[in-house]
């Protein structure tokens, strides 16, 4: 068993001699969480893991009342059918995911050493697929929102633990995603941090704007917005859409770089996906 | 909806703040036309990060829009502004509204007349 | 103003847009098109297109297959325009976005 960023950070001093390598993306980790608990002292960095609602009472309760008949539900059963589905070749799931599956998404994402490239669930998912004879599922489509939510489901309270190997690739795909999320994009010229760290907690409109603390512990998303449950990297692409930029292709390298990058600065924080959000 | 500065208490306003005769020049059609595209989504959307008197749904992530004929004597320094607050600041959150094209000529300066008249 | 830069840059939208009421021609429009689907091809690729480029590219020929020519010489430089700064913005950020970093 590794020792997460997270853990290692408790351990003080220690760090900074013996990870020299991983220096740059613990220092991002304590001073994001230094920066939220100074701006909202009285919320508990593990109070994060839901957004916005950490933030506002009122929104709060009427957030948990929407939890007594969650609509993701049934993405969660049609997702528990699917995993229980042969693939092409007779093989399943959890063959592939390994013997702990469904509860991996706490694995996940990591760096995969063979590609040279962060590796998320749902490519591990279609990798899967493809290696067994089947097709590769849409990404934004209903069967992989199905079978992520209910390995989200499974792998709930396990927590957050991204590694950064000793390997420069893996550290470099992780400041990749750093890159992307202090880049201003779009013609109204947003960066992810302008949104999340500058204003964050502030309303947009009636929204409040939620920490990148606590940003991938909880997908799959019911979004009522969408009608439906979809991925992070759908929000990443309506976060493009909505500063008026060109969306990426989910799963592309620089969202998976931006989903290792965010899902670092989570370390140590319990999964509670799926969850719902307006 | 609630129109909070009608014609006359603008006038009124404008005479004791002595904001001079630029804004009064200001006809109240370019002001409600102004204040259209401020408030449209696909506008200024200023509504989204500014509080203003007569806006809905508010947000709270710039400075509200009051006072602005007194903050900004010079109807050219809020233009300049608008068109492009990362002059005065690199690290703005807000859009270069003129620079970036999000609104044209026209717009602009409706735009600048309708806040300046806050 | 402060900012020569920001003068200049108003000037200049400023002298784009008087330049529509000259009487545009057809051919200055689809000069104008190729060279916003150039740019913006350029920001693609840098993965900083903007969402509002090709609705103006469209537009801009809808205008002119309608024989609105001015319409579309406006679109076209407002297409242009988008193209061009999103590239500058792809340029700019390629460095800028270390300044924003927390604790830097």
């Amino acid at each position: 068993m590794f020792v997460s960023g997270w853990r290692r950070l408790a351990l003080g001093g220690v760090v900074a001699l013996t990870a020299q390598v991983n220096a740059a993306p613990e220092d991002d980790l304590a001073a994001l969480r230094s920066f939220y608990e100074k701006r909202f002292p009285d919320i508990a960095l593990e109070a994060h893991i839901d957004g916005a609602y950490a933030l506002d009472e009122g929104k709060r309760e009427q957030w948990l009342e929407m939890e007594d008949f969650p609509p993701y539900e049934i993405a969660i059963d049609e997702g528990a059918e699917l995993f229980e589905e042969a693939l092409a070749d007779g093989s399943s799931y959890s063959d592939c995911l390994g013997d702990d599956a469904p509860v991996v998404k706490q694995n996940y994402p990591y760096f995969d050493e063979t590609t040279g490239q962060v590796m998320t669930l749902d490519l591990a998912i279609n990798n899967c697929r493809v290696a067994a004879g089947d097709e590769a599922w849409d990404y934004l489509g209903p069967e992989m929102a199905a079978l992520t939510a209910f390995i989200a489901y499974e792998s709930r309270d396990e927590e957050v633990a991204v590694e950064i190997p000793d390997d420069p690739r893996a550290l470099a795909a992780y400041e990749d995603g750093k890159a992307f999320y202090y880049t201003r994009r779009g013609q109204l010229n947003f960066a992810c941090s302008h949104c999340h760290m500058t204003m964050v907690g502030n309303k947009l409109r009636a929204e409040r704007l939620s920490a990148t603390l606590g940003h991938t512990t909880h997908w799959p998303v019911y979004r009522l917005k969408w009608k439906e449950t979809g991925p992070l990297h759908r929000r990443f692409m309506e976060c493009n859409s909505q500063v008026r930029g060109v969306p990426l292709e989910p799963q592309s390298v620089s969202y998976r770089n931006l989903e290792y990058f965010l899902s670092y600065q989570s370390n140590g924080l319990v999964l509670n996906g799926p969850a719902t959000r307006k | 909806m609630k129109r909070v500065i009608g014609p006359v208490s603008r006038w009124t306003a404008a005479g004791l703040l002595m904001v001079g005769a630029a804004a009064q020049a200001v006809d109240d059609e370019a002001l409600a036309e102004g204040k259209a595209i401020a408030t449209d989504r696909n506008g200024g959307n200023c509504f989204s990060c500014h509080m203003a008197e007569g806006a809905e749904m508010a947000g709270n992530g710039g400075p509200p829009l009051i006072q602005m004929g007194m903050r900004y004597p010079e109807r050219d320094a809020l233009k300049a502004q608008i068109f492009d607050p990362r002059v005065r600041n690199p690290n703005t959150v807000m859009p270069p509204y003129g620079a970036h094209g999000i609104l044209t000529d026209r717009e602009l300066e409706l735009v600048v007349d309708y806040i300046h008249s806050l | 103003m402060k900012h020569p830069l920001a003068l200049l840059g108003m000037v200049s939208a400023l002298t784009l847009s008087s330049m529509a009421w000259a009487g545009a021609s057809a051919d200055e429009v689809e000069d104008l098109l190729a060279r916003a689907a150039a740019a913006h091809e350029q920001a693609l690729a840098l993965e900083h297109g903007w969402a509002v480029t090709e609705p103006f590219m469209e537009q801009a020929r809808q205008a002119l297959a309608d024989g609105n020519v001015d319409a579309a010489h406006e679109l076209a430089q407002r297409a242009l325009l988008t193209a061009e700064k999103s590239v500058a913005q792809a340029q700019s950020e390629a460095e800028a976005w270390k300044g924003r970093v927390l604790g830097s």
